[in-house]
């Protein structure tokens, strides 16, 4: 099969809505700009009639139209500085530029801000920012870290949920719309639904040869970050979810020849994309990553009651056996879900990134490399690239370092 | 031995100083990071609660292999001479939720050293609210529970009011000498305010009490010297190297206030003596002004009153290369400092055994810009 006929048909109507996305938010309002952690603020805002953008998701457009090296540069010129994350320097470049012809039309300034704590603290200090940025009202829903054990105490819980119901109320004064029970249930419903496909068709890709490779993943991805909370998100990823388990039964995979099942851990370079054609080449798919599996969409949670239901969404995040963090995954990796996946999908390799902005996903990122080198035997690599700071990647590197890599998969 | 020299030369060897008292006391010894973590929870189990600093100067090279360089090198150096125990009189650590690096090191910290007692205390970001409130003082009792287990102990109403009348008293004392650096002529320099705090940081609190009350008679009593060239602040998150403080000093200048870790923000805060521990230690903590606790506005407010109140003429913000907390805040603290209050700012940036030199030359580009 030509390999322009393996995109999924599914990935085309993403593409479309992702291009509606960009149109809707500059005509609906209230507008909020928001983090896309999983964060129950925007499936709430959902129920309010409050259209939400995502200035990171606007980073990862920006970084694969190769804009965020110039967006960074300017907000560096204006103080923020090469260490914060690129994502936050995207955002404030691309403010400070004032450009006419942004990727997708840009982004129009918010009504308000919103935020939780769960994903890190550069986040909640972004928005802080963006807050004083713009001198518009922030909401915060503050999601501790769970740092110590794997059941997550009930105050965390009763935290939350008061966190939650606060900003309800805050919500509710700022777009003059009521958060109906029904509302809030049917949010918290297409919150709970998108998660089972998104399960659901991560599963599927346990199959060989796998139907889905990494750049499908990524596109797939904008469903449940940017989307959450929505019937059209739910629909999207049930129309990926039964073309995928059709290429299933038909055993066909995202790329020619499947020799190599790898790991990518961290968040990829959204610059570099098409690395993953020179892995199908050497004929190396990733079935699944950290990012992709264990940071949306982790667990089922009940909507029955859908404070609960959205105070647990953004507990999830943080440690506690289902966290996201790169220390939780590390834990896995000896006797839980990443040592299972590892099993499932066949791994045989594993490609773990070193990643300058994010702290969440690369505190331990070594350990982690150092693991399955030792505990599965596997091969690892392990790459120094930023997600959106495209200055900070050297070509040459990576090849060296991939060249060898390739070597010991036997594909040199 | 004056009181000023005992302290010095405790902060000149800390390790020794906690070494000596480990065998002497026989008390067990808790490291802390950071200046949100209410030790007088420690304190009352009966444990000898200290703030984590790196203790000798030498390269980083085991933490390497755990720690990305993208990390705080503060904490990476801890983390460096933990494995080489030069920490061997610690008997555990609290860890809260606060910079990325030890937020998300803290189950790295359990993952490499298994046998070492590793507890996390979360927090609030930001919001003060009555359901913040709530929720830090049940993760502090939380934390005393653990600490009970610990030590095998039940701390009792008495020994927590105790704690807080201790700490409380720590907290005046060393406010009463930052009372004394908003004379005309301070008594003491910001290498010796450092020295102070570095020490007291460490050392048990009543007997740190008693040096700190002799202290204050003898800079009372100092012969007064020489009108510094500029009266600077310093603002950033750990500061830890005393030659950061001479360097800028070597200028004529004088650092007379600060708004760091290491400093004013461990003791800005009093608990409210005899009430429900839990709740009256969230309630204070809660104020406690780091970027990881605290909105860009608040620590604004925070800074423009430590600024007038000690009428300074210009503002350094020595941070660490890779504390983002502190980074973020800087483009609007510097527009609304020079703005609000028309003072100079310069930004320096720091690394554990960084190079001084380009520190030393923006200072004096600071301090000659203020005497003009």
């Amino acid at each position: 099969m030509p390999d322009d006929k393996r995109r999924l048909e599914s990935t085309k109507a993403v593409s479309t809505a992702l291009r509606q996305y960009y149109k809707d938010i500059w005509t609906n309002r209230p507008l909020a700009w928001s983090v896309v952690s999983p964060n129950p603020l925007n499936d709430i805002c959902q129920a309010l009639g409050i259209q939400v953008a995502y200035p990171e998701n606007y980073a990862c457009v920006c970084a694969a139209q190769h804009l965020s090296e110039k967006y960074c540069t300017i907000a560096e010129a204006n103080d923020y500085k090469p260490e914060l994350c690129s994502y936050i320097r995207n955002n404030f470049g691309y403010l400070l530029a004032n450009d006419k012809e942004a990727p997708l039309g840009g982004m129009p300034e918010p009504d308000l801000i919103t935020v939780v704590s769960n994903a890190c603290l550069n986040y909640l200090k972004w928005f802080d920012s963006l807050r004083l940025y713009f001198n518009k009202p922030i909401v915060v829903v503050n999601t501790p870290h769970q740092m110590n054990e794997k059941k997550t105490p009930d105050y965390y819980i009763d935290y939350v949920r008061r966190e939650i119901e606060e900003a309800i109320g805050q919500l509710e004064k700022i777009s003059g719309n009521k958060a109906t029970e029904a509302k809030l249930k049917e949010v918290s419903r297409c919150s709970r639904e998108q998660t089972k496909y998104w399960m659901g068709l991560l599963e599927l890709n346990k199959a060989v040869p796998a139907p889905l490779n990494f750049p499908d993943l990524a596109n797939l991805i904008f469903v449940p970050t940017s989307l959450s909370g929505t019937q059209l998100g739910v629909n999207l990823l049930k129309q990926s979810y039964e073309e995928i388990r059709e290429r299933v039964n038909q055993k066909i995979g995202a790329i020619a020849k499947e020799r190599h099942r790898l790991l990518l851990l961290n968040i990829p370079p959204w610059y570099r994309l098409g690395l993953s054609g020179e892995f199908a080449e050497r004929g190396c798919v990733f079935p699944f990553g950290d990012y992709t599996r264990y940071v949306w969409c982790t667990q089922d949670i009940d909507d029955s009651d859908p404070i609960e239901h959205f105070a647990r969404k953004a507990l999830g995040f943080g440690h506690g056996g289902y966290g996201s963090t790169c220390a939780e995954t590390l834990y896995s990796a000896i006797e839980g879900r990443l040592a299972e996946d590892i099993r499932e999908y066949k791994i045989d390799g594993a490609v773990a990134q070193i990643n300058k902005s994010c702290k969440v996903m690369s505190t331990g990122v070594l350990d982690l490399a150092a693991v399955i080198r030792e505990k599965f035997g596997l091969p690892v690599v392990v790459l120094d690239a930023d997600q959106a700071d495209e200055r900070f990647y050297s070509d040459a590197e990576v090849k060296l370092r991939l060249d060898a890599f390739f070597e010991m998969l036997g594909e040199g | 031995m004056s009181g000023i020299e005992q302290i010095t030369r405790i902060a000149r060897d800390i390790e020794g100083y906690l070494k000596a008292v480990r065998k002497k006391s026989g008390k067990r010894m808790i490291g802390v990071m950071h200046p949100v973590v209410p030790q007088e929870i420690i304190y009352a189990a009966g444990l000898h609660p200290i703030r984590l600093f790196p203790l000798i100067r030498e390269p980083i090279t085991l933490a390497q292999s755990h720690l990305h360089t993208y990390t705080s090198s503060i904490f990476r150096a801890i983390w460096d001479q933990t494995l080489k125990g030069v920490y061997s009189f610690l008997d555990g650590v609290v860890l809260p939720e606060s910079c990325e690096t030890v937020t998300f090191f803290a189950r790295g910290w359990q993952w490499h050293r298994p046998g070492d007692f590793v507890t996390a205390i979360a927090g609030s970001r930001f919001k003060k609210t009555e359901n913040a409130i709530d929720f830090f003082a049940k993760e502090i009792r939380s934390l005393s529970l653990a600490m009970d287990e610990f030590s095998g102990t039940k701390t009792s109403n008495g020994k927590f009011q105790e704690a807080v009348q201790v700490f409380n008293r720590n907290r005046e004392l060393l406010r009463m000498v930052y009372e004394l650096r908003k004379n005309d002529i301070p008594p003491l320099s910001g290498s010796e305010t450092f020295d102070l705090c570095m020490a007291s940081f460490v050392m048990d609190k009543e007997e740190n009490n008693r040096l700190l009350d002799q202290i204050i008679g003898e800079l009372n009593a100092r012969k007064k010297g020489t009108k510094p060239k500029a009266r600077l602040m310093v603002s950033g998150p750990c500061l830890v190297d005393r030659s950061f403080f001479e360097a800028v000093e070597s200028s004529g200048a004088m650092i007379v206030a600060d708004d760091t870790n290491t400093g004013s923000r461990s003791f800005w805060h009093t608990v409210v003596e005899n009430g429900e521990p839990f709740a009256s230690l969230a309630r204070s903590y809660s104020t406690v002004p780091c970027p990881f606790t605290t909105s860009a506005e608040d620590r604004l407010r925070y800074i423009s009153n430590m600024a007038k109140d000690f009428k300074v003429d210009g503002i350094i913000f020595s941070v660490e290369k890779w504390c983002e907390s502190e980074k973020m805040d800087f483009p609007y603290l510097q527009k609304e400092i020079a703005t609000r209050l028309g003072l100079p700012v310069t930004l320096v940036e720091t690394e554990y055994l960084g190079d001084l030199a380009p520190i030393r030359t923006r200072v004096e580009g600071l301090v000659e810009s203020i005497s003009k």
